[in-house]
């Protein structure tokens, strides 16, 4: 039950993450790399409420996704000006200063030891930590779900779109670029700050290790791209390939100290093939082919067959 | 002040032959190339010079030894993955995606073979003896890792203002016009790889005299200084190309004044980190660098040419 519930939690986790991340990366066209330090944001800003300030937990989850909210405000003044690759690396030095600065603000953060887990008064059910707190995520994906769907078609998702596909005609439109942004990133950094705040129910110690850029920003950006297209569906959908490619890799009959490694081993190997596949976009079409060959070969004759049986 | 600027000659030296290695494949595309594999190019040689020293082979050989396994590596990225996505004419991006996967690789194939982190050499009583001179206190293998990045750094100066500087220059400016007109821009991009793989190896080999002990996480302490060096020289040099006059400024300007200024850099650099050692917490002076280099990212040359791009195309 323990497994199930760790596993639930986990693609819980990953499932909101990616769909954070979906809009700025699939529909802003920004790679972002330093979802990671969101979600310890809101982790410890939701532990340092609870220990220091002595704030109810819902109030500390409430300060910690302002604190995310306020993050994504930052990101957006500091990189974007910035585009392209060079806009990605700039977030994966942050991701890279952020880790340190957990690790060593000793004082605030507890730096490599981390802070002691929250208790579990979240809901006052009489369930594991664990499951509570997977519940609660799963509720909290559903509504995000629902938002990011309504926001694909909104104003405000396709001025998203038109800013990343032509920002001088977007500008012409009477859309302005830089407020969508901001916009887009303050989104961004809320929702994974709250799901960092949620989380931090379920750890039993907040350490910056679980939210490392190779652990858990990498493996999100993964999944967006596996996603294969733009839509809150496609996120839900690389968030079960990035587990299940986690899973499969914890199964292989390898000695555990290599165990230890092969999941990120396979992250690496899926990124060279993705930058192969000539970047996300790339592999979008991929994708859709390969849905279109399933189609063909598996669909339309099973279609067909049914046809002649009720003929 | 003079011990300072001695005890960071050691520091300079070693972010001076990452940043040199970094630059020559930073240079090869237009708008540069984050080749962080390099990364990974550096700890798996290292691997291969600690167990080489393990085996009893001697200093000099296991050098030679890890600087041929990294000029292989290189060579076998240059060829295996980035002729390919120069072919297929990807985004900057998918570059950086590709560069990510193979540090990752490279780390986690090191991790595998040479088992639990750190690795620490054995004791070599002639390199780690103190050498006291104008009061600093520098190890021998310092001084020595100085002297040779100083013997590179004067070879790649003569080398960029000849021939060989020109070619990268105009292969970087077009490499569809450098095929045209030159030759085989892949050949000139192999050596590069080649070149670059074998730095790295040779500077992570020196590195890991110094340092004794290798963590997990020395290949980003080792790229992330060659970031700032080659950023700052970058925009530094741009800027006083800016003042020599139009009739005497020529492609190659830039280029000649880039390497002393990698020189520079890398020792502002070192000072930078000596006095964040001794005035706050040694732990701080990565935290101080990454933030430096953010600096030098979202203000320096990138981000002016990004923004006169925009300019331009609005």
């Amino acid at each position: 039950m323990s497994y199930f519930a760790d596993l639930a939690l986990r693609l819980v986790v990953i499932a909101n993450l990616a769909l954070a991340l979906s809009i700025p990366f699939r529909w802003g066209g920004r790679l972002i790399l330093s979802q990671g330090i969101f979600v310890a944001l809101g982790a410890y800003m939701v532990a340092i409420s609870v220990f220091r300030w002595q704030l109810h937990p819902v109030f500390a989850v409430l300060v910690a996704t302002l604190a995310g909210a306020v993050g994504g405000w930052l990101l957006a003044r500091i990189a974007a000006p910035l585009n392209g690759a060079t806009f990605a690396l700039l977030t994966f030095l942050l991701a890279l200063a952020g880790i340190e600065v957990f690790e060593n603000w000793d004082s605030m953060t507890g730096g490599r030891t981390g802070i002691g887990g929250l208790p579990n008064i979240l809901v006052p059910l009489d369930i594991s930590p664990k499951t509570t707190v997977a519940l609660a995520l799963l509720l909290m994906c559903l509504i995000f779900f629902l938002i990011v769907r309504f926001l694909f078609k909104s104003h405000f998702g396709r001025a998203v779109r038109a800013a990343r596909d032509d920002a001088t005609g977007a500008e012409l439109d009477g859309i302005s670029v830089a407020h969508v942004e901001r916009d887009m990133f303050i989104l961004f950094g809320l929702h994974s700050a709250l799901v960092g705040a949620l989380w931090a129910f379920a750890l039993p110690r907040i350490i910056p290790e679980y939210f490392d850029f190779a652990v858990l920003s990498l493996p999100i950006v993964l999944a967006c791209i596996l996603g294969g297209g733009e839509e809150p569906r496609h996120s839900l959908l690389g968030a079960v390939l990035v587990l299940a490619l986690d899973e499969g890799t914890q199964q292989l009959p390898v000695s555990p100290q290599v165990r230890a490694d092969v999941p990120l081993l396979m992250v690496g190997i899926a990124y060279v093939a993705v930058a192969l596949a000539g970047g996300h976009s790339s592999l979008m079409r991929i994708a859709v082919r390969f849905k279109g060959h399933l189609r063909r070969r598996l669909w339309k004759p099973l279609v067909q067959r049914r046809g002649v049986r009720d003929d | 002040m003079i011990k300072t600027l001695l005890e960071s000659i050691p520091d300079a030296a070693t972010f001076l032959l990452a940043a040199i290695s970094f630059g020559m494949v930073w240079a090869s595309r237009r708008e540069g190339l984050f080749h962080l594999a390099l990364g990974g190019i550096m700890i798996c040689s290292v691997g291969v010079f600690n167990r080489a020293d393990s085996a009893g082979l001697g200093i000099p050989t296991s050098i030679a030894l890890a600087t041929v396994a990294g000029a292989a590596l290189g060579l076998a990225i240059e060829v295996s993955l980035y002729r390919v996505l120069r072919r297929r004419n990807v985004s900057g991006e998918a570059f950086l995606l590709a560069s990510f996967g193979l540090l990752i690789i490279l780390e986690r194939l090191a991790s595998i073979w040479l088992g639990t982190m750190p690795l620490s050499l054995e004791a070599h009583r002639r390199i780690a003896e103190r050498v006291d001179f104008l009061g600093s206190q520098l190890t021998a293998i310092q001084w020595q890792t100085a002297g040779l990045a100083s013997a590179l750094l004067l070879l790649c100066a003569i080398v960029y203002r000849g021939d060989w500087g020109q070619r990268l220059n105009a292969m970087r400016q077009s490499g569809f016009l450098y095929d045209w007109r030159v030759g085989r821009s892949s050949m000139l991009l192999a050596v590069v790889g080649l070149i670059s793989g074998a730095l790295a190896a040779f500077g992570g080999a020196l590195y890991h005299l110094q340092h004794r002990v290798l963590i997990e996480r020395a290949a980003m302490g080792y790229i992330v200084p060659a970031f700032v060096v080659v950023l700052s020289a970058e925009g530094l040099a741009r800027l006083l190309a800016s003042f020599i006059p139009p009739h005497r400024r020529t492609a190659r300007s830039e280029r000649i004044l880039l390497i002393p200024l990698y020189a520079l850099m890398a020792w502002l650099l070192a000072i930078l980190s000596q006095i964040v050692t001794r005035v706050l917490e040694p732990q701080w002076k990565d935290v101080i660098l990454l933030g430096v280099t953010l600096v030098a990212l979202r203000f320096g040359t990138l981000g002016r040419m990004q923004r006169q791009e925009e300019g331009v195309t609005a």
